[in-house]
């Protein structure tokens, strides 16, 4: 068992969803998706650019003890991958919230559009849409696991080298 | 009824009883032609949502071919004349709720039968028919669109009541008892991935000796690789479930949340087909051309807006054989990915508490 297999495994799960699900139903979860990631991306983004505003670092210190629970004990992990490991939990959470709250309120106003009516829609159009869904579901989800490895008690597996070019650990 | 049966009814009438011939005479009434062609007609009758149409499927279904007298055998004979007569599509068929798919002997609006002088003819001859004014023509045909249109809203008001309840909630269930299944079935999977995550962040070298080192004595070298398999195995299984149920129950649910906000534009709009179905005949009644291959043409039963059949037939999407057989192992392998997983966080817990692998 590594992170590598895990993550493959889960990739059909995601990717499938998007093919087979209604549209209506893809643009939904796609919207909620999207309100769920926009300020975990912007955030990733300013901190990406912008690396003086050591944003991850603030938003790590601040929300330390939302995590800490789950690692706090490790003396193996340092002062910055705790920092590190409470910022990506950070983005975990506010992801899971904001897509609570998208969901609720886009659940009362979208209707979409009707199903009985055929019209052709283009190829490009389909993987478009299948794209976006997979990007912000599996995208947001790889990111996340492979920037918490260090907690997972197996290896990283054939992915390594992508996953250390994300995070490298011990740094 | 022939002249001896007529008498006997003449007889009864007088007093006599004459139960055993109206007995007898039911083999008689089941073996007609009237009954033969109602029989056969109320199948495809069935499958029209228009009133007419199913007001003869009912007065089928609810006739009870048991005459104890000669006058119940006499009124029921005529009553199955008259039900085979207008069995027939011409007399029932509304063409504002045309199923699109509907193939059949009648394709015109024209084949499609009016009262006219206290008689039943199709439009195309009332459309020829020199005796009557061209304006008494047009009232005659907008009070029996007004009937359509009736029939249509009727319809359109059994969907609003019908998506009223939710696609899945069994007869006697309230919105939110299904509703409360279903919020407890996605938090039971989500508890469950949850859970797991836990267990793979916690630190916990003893529980994970066993994916380096699997010893057949120690229940964590079954547990550490059952949980992740039974997980994984119930995760596909709830999302060809979830995909299945959204791809059946799509046409009702887009009707649903539709119908909640816009239900006056669909008035409105089956008004206005109507306004186009009555100008369409009266261009046909001026100008004495007979309708050809039109009968879909002004149906509303599928349209830009809903669709009218899925909404009324949402009852038998749960019945549907997929459906059953997806729900049936979304149970079972939730129910075995559950156990698997208390038993693995039970010694999970067990094995940080002791320090030890078990």
């Amino acid at each position: 068992m590594t992170l590598s297999l895990i993550l493959i495994l889960l990739l059909p799960l995601l990717l499938f969803l998007p093919i087979f699900l209604p549209r209506n139903k893809t643009r939904f979860y796609t919207i909620c998706a999207t309100l769920a990631a926009a300020p975990i991306l912007v955030l990733y983004l300013l901190n990406l650019f912008f690396p003086s505003l050591q944003l991850q670092e603030r938003i790590g210190n601040t929300f330390f003890v939302f995590s800490a629970f789950l690692y706090a004990n490790r003396v193996e992990l340092s002062q910055a991958e705790m920092v590190h490991l409470s910022c990506n939990f950070f983005y975990l959470y506010s992801y899971i919230l904001v897509y609570i709250l998208s969901y609720i309120v886009v659940k009362l106003l979208f209707i979409g559009q009707n199903p009985a009516i055929q019209k052709p829609i283009s190829t490009i159009r389909k993987v478009f849409d299948a794209l976006l869904f997979f990007v912000l579901t599996y995208g947001i989800l790889f990111f996340f696991l492979v920037d918490i490895r260090i907690l997972f008690p197996f290896g990283d597996g054939f992915l390594s080298p992508l996953m250390n070019m994300i995070y490298r650990i011990g740094r | 009824m022939d002249g001896q049966l007529k008498f006997y009814l003449l007889a009864e009438t007088g007093g006599w009883d004459c139960s055993a011939y109206a007995f007898a005479y039911r083999t008689t009434i089941l073996q007609s032609d009237a009954y033969q062609v109602l029989s056969l007609n109320v199948l495809q009758a069935k499958k029209h949502l228009s009133t007419i149409a199913q007001d003869i499927v009912n007065q089928y279904e609810n006739m009870k071919i048991e005459p104890k007298t000669l006058s119940e055998a006499f009124v029921l004979e005529t009553k199955i004349e008259y039900l085979a007569l207008h069995s027939f599509p011409e007399f029932y068929l509304n063409p504002l709720a045309i199923d699109p798919n509907y193939n059949s002997e009648v394709t015109s609006i024209g084949e499609l039968m009016f009262d006219f002088k206290g008689r039943e003819v199709p439009l195309n001859q009332i459309i020829l028919d020199d005796t009557v004014s061209l304006e008494d023509k047009k009232e005659l045909v907008d009070r029996k669109l007004d009937d359509f249109l009736g029939d249509m809203n009727n319809l359109v008001s059994i969907s609003i009541q019908t998506v009223q309840k939710r696609a899945f909630a069994k007869e006697n269930e309230k919105n939110s008892q299904e509703l409360f299944s279903t919020l407890l079935g996605i938090f039971s999977f989500v508890v469950m991935q949850v859970i797991f995550f836990f267990m793979l962040v916690i630190d916990n070298p003893f529980y994970y000796a066993s994916y380096y080192d699997p010893q057949p004595q120690y229940v964590t070298s079954y547990t550490v690789f059952m949980l992740p398999i039974s997980i994984l195995l119930f995760d596909v299984i709830y999302s060809l479930f979830h995909i299945h149920k959204a791809r059946i129950s799509e046409p009702f649910m887009y009707a649903r949340r539709f119908l909640k906000r816009y239900q006056q534009q669909v008035y409105d709009d089956i008004l206005n087909k109507k306004r186009d179905l009555y100008d369409y005949i009266c261009g046909a009644i001026n100008t004495k051309i007979i309708l050809k291959d039109d009968i879909k043409d002004f149906s509303k039963l599928s349209s830009s807006y809903i669709d009218f059949k899925e909404v009324i037939n949402v009852s038998s999407l749960k019945e549907r054989k997929s459906y059953r057989i997806l729900q049936a192992l979304t149970y079972v392998f939730g129910t075995i990915a559950w156990i698997v997983l208390i038993i693995s966080l039970s010694v999970f817990i067990i094995s940080k508490a002791f320090g030890g692998r078990i």
